[in-house]
């Protein structure tokens, strides 16, 4: 017998346990010997490999076992209900989720997910999100600082807590000592806040907003000389100058200093309204996250508000571009404005096409066709306005204006909906009011509000 | 095993290690912070519930209508009002309950009288206030001194005053009123500012809405529009003329001072601020500083709400203010001033010292855990009579956010529907929730906006009226365990023929003094019982009782026994 016959014919002790022994009369058939060249062991194939094949293999081995390590201790990626929202911002989030599931060790992706998380106001997530970043990078406070900033809306006393890696990880930075110092004030950890405060204010002795804060906590903790003084630059800072005035008028005003008082509230009044703080570093980098079509829209006006003229415009075009219903809608507004109201109404249609649940697009349709003359017809078209909007003004408004030739009952019951929705429009009550002048009605109060037109 | 057979298999191994390693545990990628437990008495922890809801059972089957769902009209989300009335004198409470389906729809406001038998029935027909519209706040004054109390609406694009006739009659008297206005008038209330015996009205006006304006979440979702949107508004001041039996109001907005500054008022408060005898006017504004207006006595106001400290929060923020509740929770004889706000702020305790000036103490007050809501009607009442304030809350959000479950508000509602909110104090100012003893009022999530107070049962103690968006009213009956006695005092002017609104009632007992408002304008959007109603503790004696008028004259009356009803009228007191 071979020494391999004598290998196989000794079974390994594991498939027999001890004391298993094949009970008498239950051996099967003897089993016939296996040729020869079955009898290789896998073992022995894997020997019979070239060495550098061998080795090639073994780092293959520990190559895909590495990757299925990482694959089942990656956290799952929070994910919030997402039903309903614009499919921008589930491109985007999608988008997000897909870079970190391609490197979940990246600090950076976790990070990215969370800023376009938040910045759709999906905050619980966003914060896990922030929570893995800070622990896959050591380096910066800027995760823990968004992870804070994040939480603390949600619960401040965690945002507290959180804040703490930021600071440990750079004493010397302003933003995360200034939150987290005003979260303690709000939570009444007073001792704690000063201790912030104070450390901030040896890195930066004139941070104009920490001054005032530490002069507010000593307010509250019943100090009587120390809020003055430590009001400091907050006198003189364009963003905190009119706020520290009347905060001194405040105290001068506990103080019985009435005249004094009077004062600093005269010269408070004088001076133009503080400017507004720089933002934290996390709502910075909101605008520009928000990818929503409304949110972009938001940010076009923030633009053309600040002075970005071209910056919105440029926003303007990418919008319509990735919205062409969007592009529709003011190519119809446009037309509108120009009397060429087929084009417009062109326009309109195919943007109610792409966007059936767009009420301002519906309604300026109705207004294209209304132009044209066909009255029936819009007044149809307004009606699925108010289908979609029922408390929607203007659509009332532009009904009842349709109805006055065909339906003079109905236009009065529009009409009178119209200026029960907008009390405050001349435009509405002055319609309502000619409307029953040629129907020789009083004015009569209150308006009545018809239930929504039903299809 | 041979060696090369344990090479060949060292890489699988490994990489077995490394998956089994992975499935082991995931650990936490940074430490969460801890939660934080709340502190109390464990006993205290597991008190008997202070209220049960029993709105059917009294009749009252009353489930408020604020419109169409999904169109996202603003005022649907602001809510509709209640007022605790007892329109026909008869010595009970009534209720009367706004709706917000707009001017032509069936669901009209409605009023319910209280029957002998503590049970509710709809009087609204052929009241006179059986009307339609977008209702937002309601008070309640005698504006005619007849000795009936009348009913004020303020609703999205005008108002209302509604003339009590007796009988359970009222006549619309707005049109020879003087009052108008087309705007969004919110809270109101009446206050005799001049001291002329005739009770004027101001109004807390909101934002100058567009009804046109379409306004989204950050993720694109349709949701409600934000105040800060839209223009907003100053409060309105009427200036009750006393002309003959039908009342005349005049615009005093202007000559007053309060229109000077805009402020998207919601909540309204007439007391005296400062300590001298004369009402002032706080309005709690959304998003914008509060402003305190305070009484010059020349029908005059001049805002210090910086001054005094009501303006702001700790931190120098604006918050969403909503509700207001006044009382003296840490019993130092001055009144303080709760404010409710939004879920990412923390609602505002400012308690008065000195004289008045105040301060955000609201983490010291126990206000800041970490149970967060939005909260808009609010009441501090000792609703164990253990002789300290205590403090109730309603809530839901304005903004979707993650839904309530399933079946506790209609489907639209969930994403805005909050439990509400019921603390206890501690006797030094401090409040300890008791909600999860209290399921009847916090144990569900709703959509709540107005909360009136009242002692509906007249059996001593407060209990609740909550008014629900698309939902049922709550009659919460008081039934806390008794920790003490009670006094409850309706202050009359019988040269008035009613209420003295504006009193401050004070009420020494065991050597502690404690004082009461008569004003049923707080809160938000609601009327309370005008009784001044006292928890004694356990003292079983009335040392005294005074009682400082609204023309700033003062009378003591005699003490005497607890656990009863009084009624005192100016002139029948003693000089002090």
């Amino acid at each position: 017998m071979s020494r391999r016959h004598s290998d196989r014919s000794r079974a390994p002790a594991s498939a027999v346990p001890a004391g298993s022994a094949t009970p008498p009369g239950s051996a099967g058939p003897p089993t016939a010997p296996r040729p020869a060249s079955r009898a290789l062991s896998w073992s022995a194939r894997i020997q019979a490999l070239p060495g550098w094949l061998q080795l090639v293999s073994c780092g293959l081995l520990v190559a895909i076992g590495t990757a299925a390590w990482i694959w089942v201790n990656a956290p799952p990626i929070p994910r919030p209900d997402l039903a309903g929202a614009d499919p921008l911002v589930v491109l985007a989030i999608e988008d997000a989720e897909a870079r970190v599931r391609m490197t979940p060790e990246s600090a950076e992706a976790w990070g990215d997910l969370g800023l376009v998380l938040y910045a759709q106001s999906y905050g619980r997530e966003a914060v896990e999100c922030f929570r893995r970043a800070t622990a896959l990078d050591e380096r910066t406070w800027r995760w823990p600082f968004f992870a804070a900033a994040a939480s603390s809306h949600l619960a401040p006393a965690d945002g507290v807590t959180l804040m703490e890696e930021a600071i440990r990880r750079d004493p010397k930075a302003v933003w995360p000592r200034l939150l987290r110092a005003e979260w303690l004030v709000t939570l009444g950890r007073g001792d704690e806040a000063r201790a912030d405060y104070e450390s901030l204010l040896a890195v930066s002795p004139e941070h104009a907003r920490a001054r005032l804060g530490l002069a507010r906590l000593l307010l509250a903790s019943g100090d009587p000389d120390g809020p003055l003084a430590a009001l400091g630059t907050a006198l003189d800072h364009p963003s905190t100058r009119r706020a520290a005035r009347q905060f001194a008028a405040q105290v001068a005003a506990r103080q019985g200093k009435r005249d004094e008082a009077e004062r600093l509230l005269t010269a408070a009044a004088a001076l133009p309204a503080d400017t507004r703080w720089p933002e934290d570093p996390l709502a910075a980098e909101l605008p520009l996250r928000r990818v929503g079509k409304r949110s972009r829209i938001n940010l076009v006006s923030q633009m053309e508000s600040a002075g970005a003229v071209a910056e919105a415009d440029a926003l303007t075009r990418r919008i319509e571009e990735e919205n062409p219903e969007i592009y529709l809608f003011v190519e119809g507004r446009l037309r509108l404005e120009k009397g060429e109201a087929a084009a417009a109404e062109k326009a309109f249609r195919r943007g109610v096409e792409l966007d059936p649940k767009a009420v301002e697009i519906r309604f300026q349709l109705g207004r294209a066709i209304a132009l044209q003359g066909r009255l029936a017809e819009a007044a149809a078209v307004y009606r699925e306005v108010l289908e979609l909007e029922p408390g929607y003004g203007p659509g009332w408004l532009e009904l009842g204006r349709c109805l006055i030739q065909s339906d003079r009952v109905t236009a009065l019951a529009a009409l009178e909906s119209a200026v029960a929705y907008m009390p405050a429009s001349d435009e509405a009550r002055q319609e309502l009011a000619r409307v029953r002048r040629g129907s020789h009605q009083e004015d009569q109060a209150p308006p009545a509000v018809q239930e929504p037109p039903r299809p | 095993m041979r060696q090369t057979t344990l090479i060949a298999i060292f890489p699988l191994l490994l990489g077995l290690a490394l998956l089994l390693a992975g499935c082991a545990g995931r650990g936490e990628p940074f430490r969460k912070p801890e939660a934080r437990k709340p502190k109390g008495d464990p006993g205290k922890a597991a008190a008997e519930p202070w209220f049960v809801e029993r709105a059917l059972e009294a009749g009252l089957d009353s489930v408020n209508d604020p419109g169409p769902e999904g169109s996202f009209f603003m005022p649907q989300s602001m809510g509709n009002g209640a007022a605790l009335i007892d329109f026909d004198q008869d010595g009970r409470l009534d209720l009367y309950l706004l709706n917000g389906a707009g001017p032509a729809s069936t669901s009209v406001n409605r009023l319910w009288h209280q029957e002998a038998d503590g049970r509710f029935r709809d009087v609204s027909a052929g009241s006179g206030v059986d009307v339609a519209g977008f209702g937002s706040g309601v008070a309640v004054g005698d504006v005619t001194n007849d000795g009936l109390p009348d009913l004020f609406v303020s609703e999205y694009g005008g108002l209302r005053l509604f003339i009590n006739d007796g009988g359970g009659r009222f006549h619309d008297a707005t049109a020879d009123s003087g009052l108008a206005g087309r705007g969004w008038g919110s809270s109101s209330s009446f206050v005799d500012y001049d001291r002329d015996g005739w009770l004027d009205l101001v109004v807390a006006n909101y934002v100058v809405y567009d009804a046109g304006s379409f306004c989204h979440a950050q993720d694109g979702t349709r949701d409600f529009c934000a105040p800060a949107e839209f223009p907003s508004a100053s409060a309105t001041l009427f200036r009750n003329t006393g002309r003959g039996p039908t009342p005349h109001f005049e615009d005093a907005s202007a000559s007053s001072g309060l229109a000077t500054l805009p402020g998207a008022g919601l909540g309204v408060l007439c007391a005296d601020f400062d300590g001298d005898g004369w009402d002032d006017i706080f309005v709690a504004n959304d998003q914008q500083p509060n402003r305190l207006w305070i009484n010059r006595h020349d029908g005059t106001f001049v805002d210090e709400a910086v001054l005094r400290g009501v303006a702001l929060t700790v931190i120098g923020a604006t918050a969403a203010n909503m509700g207001v509740a006044w009382g003296d929770v840490d019993a130092d004889g001055l009144s303080d001033l709760f404010v409710t706000h939004l879920e990412m702020e923390t609602h505002t305790l400012w308690k008065q010292g000195p004289r008045g000036a105040f301060l955000d103490q609201s983490a010291a007050a126990g206000l800041v855990g970490a149970e967060r809501s939005t909260g808009f009607g609010t009441v501090l009442a000792d609703f164990d009579l253990d002789g300290d304030l205590d403090l109730a809350w309603v809530n839901g959000r304005v903004f979707s956010g993650p839904p309530a479950p399933a079946g506790t508000a209609p489907p639209f509602w969930l994403r805005y529907a909050q439990p509400n909110a019921l603390a206890e104090n501690d006797g030094t100012g401090r409040f300890r929730s008791v909600a999860a003893a209290n399921s009847a009022f916090c144990g569900r999530a709703n959509v709540a906006r107005p909360l009136c107070a009242g002692d509906i049962d007249n059996d001593g103690d407060v209990d609740l009226v909550a008014g629900i968006t698309a939902g049922r009213v709550l009659l919460l009956e008081n039934v806390a365990p008794r920790r003490g006695h009670w006094l409850t005092v309706r202050a009359l002017d019988p040269a008035l023929q009613r209420d003295a609104i504006g009193a401050v009632v004070t009420v020494t007992a065991g050597g502690k003094i404690r004082h009461r408002h008569i004003q049923p304008g707080s809160s938000y959007l609601s009327s309370h019982d005008p009784r001044a109603h006292f928890g004694i503790g356990e003292t079983e004696t009335i040392d005294t009782l005074e009682v400082l008028w609204p023309d700033g004259t003062r009378e003591r009356f005699p003490g005497g026994s607890v656990d009863r009803a009084l009624v005192v009228r100016r002139g029948e007191g003693a000089s002090p």
